[in-house]
């Protein structure tokens, strides 16, 4: 009982810059935010490296190239934060392009009823994914490299092998116009974070989520309707793919039977890479949208200072398994320093206080 | 202590060792001396340096200039051992080193010597010499059966042969450390057979565990270490399980006090019609306010399903459940909550905690609607209500944001009672609530189940540590062959009673 209760005395805020600074200052140490520290370092790097790198043109076409990339990869960090692999993102990104594509130049269809539509063939793949790995209790792994398959096969099939053209004026100004001299695909990107981000840092719905993915069983004791989420995992990373889909036709101005398996990879890199950003340990949305854009500008540079085709390639082969590696360091390093009980003395529970909640 | 001359049957003695790593001293003086044809335990909480000295013999830590040590009476360097001395020792680690999905005899032939990588398998030879080799330890195991089938102390003694191998003279000592789960009594008594025989073949064994009335009961002399340094070496044929208890921590621990007995005419809380699933059949008990009932027996007769069904873990295929009034015939996790049944798992790895979640997220996750204001989880109501219950458990220290996985296993279990004291539940379900937790924090944690016993909770504890549960219940219940065979009370709870009664079949038979 000489213990002294620390309940209601938690220091607040206030407007001592020390306490500020001791809640911001962790909140900006290299080891939760090295990502950014890496963005600025590369960053003034090819400015001087490179004459054309710090220019208005880059840098937007950095930012709009990479929007659909970052799409794709918010999706995919949703399965992952369930702790389920979607490795269909890019059949389904494909299919979405394709079947857009006809709805609109084949089918005379209004973008919007084709943008539903095509949603709507994102969310059934999904359903599909969930269905697959929670019921028929396939791993998702492979339930997903499966599924992929045959979307590429629907991929030919619909398309019959062949781009599609006569897509819409009003339909490419989806991603082709600019607000305030920023490109559209911008702000999509920036939206889609906010509500994910939302979503999954804020709310219980995200808090099961992340539940669901670090200990299935665990969640499922504690009264969250596990199979539900993951499907709900499933569907909200293919409708996103779909719209990432929607958005490539939409730049191009044709559906592309190529499009999607260029995406795999990166997503996943930005993923895994995401997880050891902001939140280490955990994938975030923030850390996505950082890695996605770390990536993709750590090539381009080396993209203007010359480098070969190759390069994207083996820079993102080489992120994915950095990332990887370097959480897999960061738990470990956690685990030697676990804290202990200060033995015996004077931690008696007090029963008396039991009963005052 | 140093002056005694040297004796020649000591299989392994050190003196004088320590070992420091950078701001800690690990080991501090240690001495230990392991003789021929003994069982030596070594004992001490966590971070007392037991691993550290383990991990010295074995040769991956380099201790400290100034300490020597004999193997079998020839003085050799620790840190500098010859490959041929460090063969002369075997350990088996907690993970036993096993491969789950082999076969017995896969395991014990993994890395087979004498044998090209490609050579065909010659099935019938290997499982005859497997055969021959079990006998050798006196073990009756079919050397197909699946590792991960076997029971905790098969799974040991297959780990135990697989370590030493086919035993030659070279094999001076084997190290077990924390070699099985927790036991029930007549596993320990095949244990404690197996390690006789091994002993028989001229093998000294050292044996690490924290269960320590596994040790008392298979030890014959016991090492205590506290904080790096030797405490005492104990003969395990006279010491109480009481005077281990106060070496290991270094002062008397204070034994719960056993809640008090409550009075005929509190109400039932829980009652259990003939409930049943796969591995019980037909259990009824009930259980008042106040009350605290053990449910045990052998592993594998039933008492252990109990927990699962009641926590809605496992549905179960018939019998009713009466929760406060609610009669449930079938029961979900939130179904139970709902009803004012909260049960803890036993596994706590897989069921009971998110390794990397947060202590906050991992206590709020049942019930986060309480906390959901404005659209958003309110993080300072989280944090408020969490360090409330961290105090009432004596999570020390009481840090919301911590990792589960950062904690020690006597912080994970008390995060789990507060995660199911949050929820105000009137009966509460424990399954094993001490397992692999320290001494200290174990007392701490019956204290804590007896003043929730006295102030009104209905609690069940489905254990197999018969002391824990003289110490806590009003009313044990003993499992045999899937139904509850007893039921003691009172003066009849006793330590020997109930193992007694766990096993009476088995006498029988």
């Amino acid at each position: 009982m000489q213990k002294e209760s620390t309940g209601g005395t938690a220091v607040e805020g206030g407007g001592n810059p020390l306490t500020a600074w001791r809640r911001i200052g962790p909140a900006l140490s290299p080891r939760k935010i090295s990502g950014v520290y890496i963005l600025l370092a590369l960053i003034v790097f090819y400015s001087l490296a490179t004459t054309t790198f710090f220019e208005t043109t880059t840098l937007r076409t950095i930012a709009t190239e990479q929007a659909i990339t970052a799409i794709v990869a918010m999706g995919l960090t949703v399965a992952l934060a369930a702790g389920v692999f979607d490795l269909s993102i890019a059949g389904t990104m494909g299919l979405a392009n394709i079947v857009v594509a006809k709805l609109m130049a084949d089918g005379g269809l209004d973008p919007v009823v084709a943008i539903l539509l095509t949603l709507i063939v994102g969310a059934f793949i999904g359903l599909v994914n969930g269905l697959l790995v929670t019921k028929a209790r396939i791993d998702p792994f492979i339930a997903t490299l499966g599924t992929n398959s045959i979307l590429l096969a629907a991929i030919f099939v619909v398309s019959n092998n062949q781009n599609v053209l006569g897509i819409p004026g009003s339909f490419q100004s989806i991603a082709g116009n600019e607000l305030l001299g920023i490109p559209l695909p911008v702000f999509y990107v920036l939206g889609l974070a906010l509500l994910l981000w939302y979503v999954l840092a804020c709310t219980p719905l995200g808090r099961r989520l992340y539940a669901t993915g670090g200990g299935r069983e665990v969640a499922r004791l504690a009264g969250v309707p596990t199979t539900r989420y993951v499907i709900g995992a499933f569907v909200t990373s293919a409708v996103v793919a779909s719209l990432a889909g929607i958005l490539v036709v939409s730049t191009i101005g044709t559906g592309s039977t190529e499009v999607g398996a260029s995406y795999l990879l990166p997503a996943f890199a930005a993923g895994f890479l995401g997880a050891t950003q902001f939140r280490p340990g955990r994938f975030n949305i923030w850390g996505t949208v950082l890695a996605v854009y770390l990536l993709a500008t750590g090539v381009k540079g080396l993209v203007l200072m010359g480098a070969d085709v190759w390069v994207p390639d083996l820079f993102n082969g080489l992120a994915l398994i950095v990332a990887v590696g370097l959480s897999g360091i960061q738990r470990r390093a956690k685990r030697k320093a676990p804290a202990r009980t200060s033995g015996t003395g004077g931690a008696a529970p007090d029963p008396k206080q039991a009963g005052e909640a | 202590m140093t002056t005694r001359t040297q004796q020649p049957e000591a299989a392994v003695r050190i003196e004088g060792l320590s070992k420091t790593f950078p701001g800690q001293r690990a080991l501090d003086d240690v001495s230990i001396e392991i003789r021929r044809g003994e069982i030596h335990a070594l004992v001490g909480q966590n971070g007392s340096g037991k691993s550290t000295l383990i991990k010295v013999l074995s040769g991956f830590h380099k201790p400290d200039e100034g300490s020597q040590a004999w193997l079998r009476g020839e003085q050799v360097a620790l840190g500098g051992l010859s490959d041929e001395q460090l063969g002369t020792m075997r350990f088996i680690h907690q993970d036993l080193a096993l491969v789950p999905s082999l076969t017995v005899q896969e395991n014990l032939h993994l890395g087979g010597v004498g044998r090209g990588v490609l050579a065909p398998i010659d099935g019938r030879g290997e499982r005859q010499s497997v055969r021959e080799l079990l006998r050798t330890f006196d073990l009756e195991i079919d050397p197909k059966a699946i590792v991960s089938s076997l029971p905790p102390f098969e799974r040991a003694a297959v780990a135990i042969v697989r370590g030493l191998g086919a035993v030659t003279d070279d094999v001076n000592l084997l190290v077990l450390d924390e070699p099985t789960a927790s036991l029930g009594a007549a596993e320990s008594e095949q244990l404690f057979r197996t390690l006789r025989r091994v002993n028989e073949l001229g093998v000294a064994i050292l044996y690490v565990s924290h269960f320590l009335n596994e040790v008392l009961e298979i030890a014959d002399r016991i090492s205590v270490l506290r904080d790096g340094r030797n405490v005492c070496v104990l003969d395990a044929k006279t010491t109480s399980e009481q005077e281990l208890i106060s070496r290991i921590v270094g002062s008397d621990v204070t034994v719960a006090e056993p809640p008090p007995v409550p009075d005929g005419d509190q109400e039932t809380l829980l009652q259990v019609d003939g409930l049943y699933c796969a591995g019980l059949d037909e259990a009824s008990f009930s259980v008042r306010a106040g009350e605290v009932v053990g449910l045990t027996g052998l592993q594998g007769s039933g008492y252990e399903r109990i927990p699962d069904c009641l926590g809605g873990s496992m549905p179960f295929d018939g019998g009713a459940v009466t929760v406060d009034g609610t009669t449930l015939t079938s029961l979900t996790p939130s179904s139970a909550v709902a009803a004012g049944m909260v049960a803890m798992p036993a596994d706590r790895r897989n069921l009971g905690l998110i390794a990397t979640f947060t202590i906050t997220e991992n206590m709020t996750l049942p019930d986060l609607a309480r906390n959901f204001r404005r659209g958003r989880i309110d993080r300072r109501a989280e944090d408020r209500e969490v360090r409330h219950w961290l105090d009432v458990c004596g999570v020390v220290p009481p840090d919301p944001n911590r990792r589960i996985d950062q904690l020690s296993g006597g912080n994970q279990q008390k995060v789990m009672f507060a995660k199911a004291l949050r929820l105000e539940p009137r009966v509460l379900v424990l399954a094993e609530p001490t397992q692999a937790v320290d001494i200290g924090a174990a007392a701490s944690i019956r204290r804590l189940i007896s003043a929730l016993a006295a102030r009104g909770h209905a609690i069940v504890i489905a254990s197999s540590d018969p002391e824990e549960l003289e110490e806590l219940c009003h009313r044990v219940l003993v499992t045999r062959d899937q139904r509850i065979a007893c039921e003691l009370q009172g003066s009849e709870i006793s330590e020997d009673r109930i193992v007694f009664e766990c096993q009476f079949e088995g006498a029988q038979q």
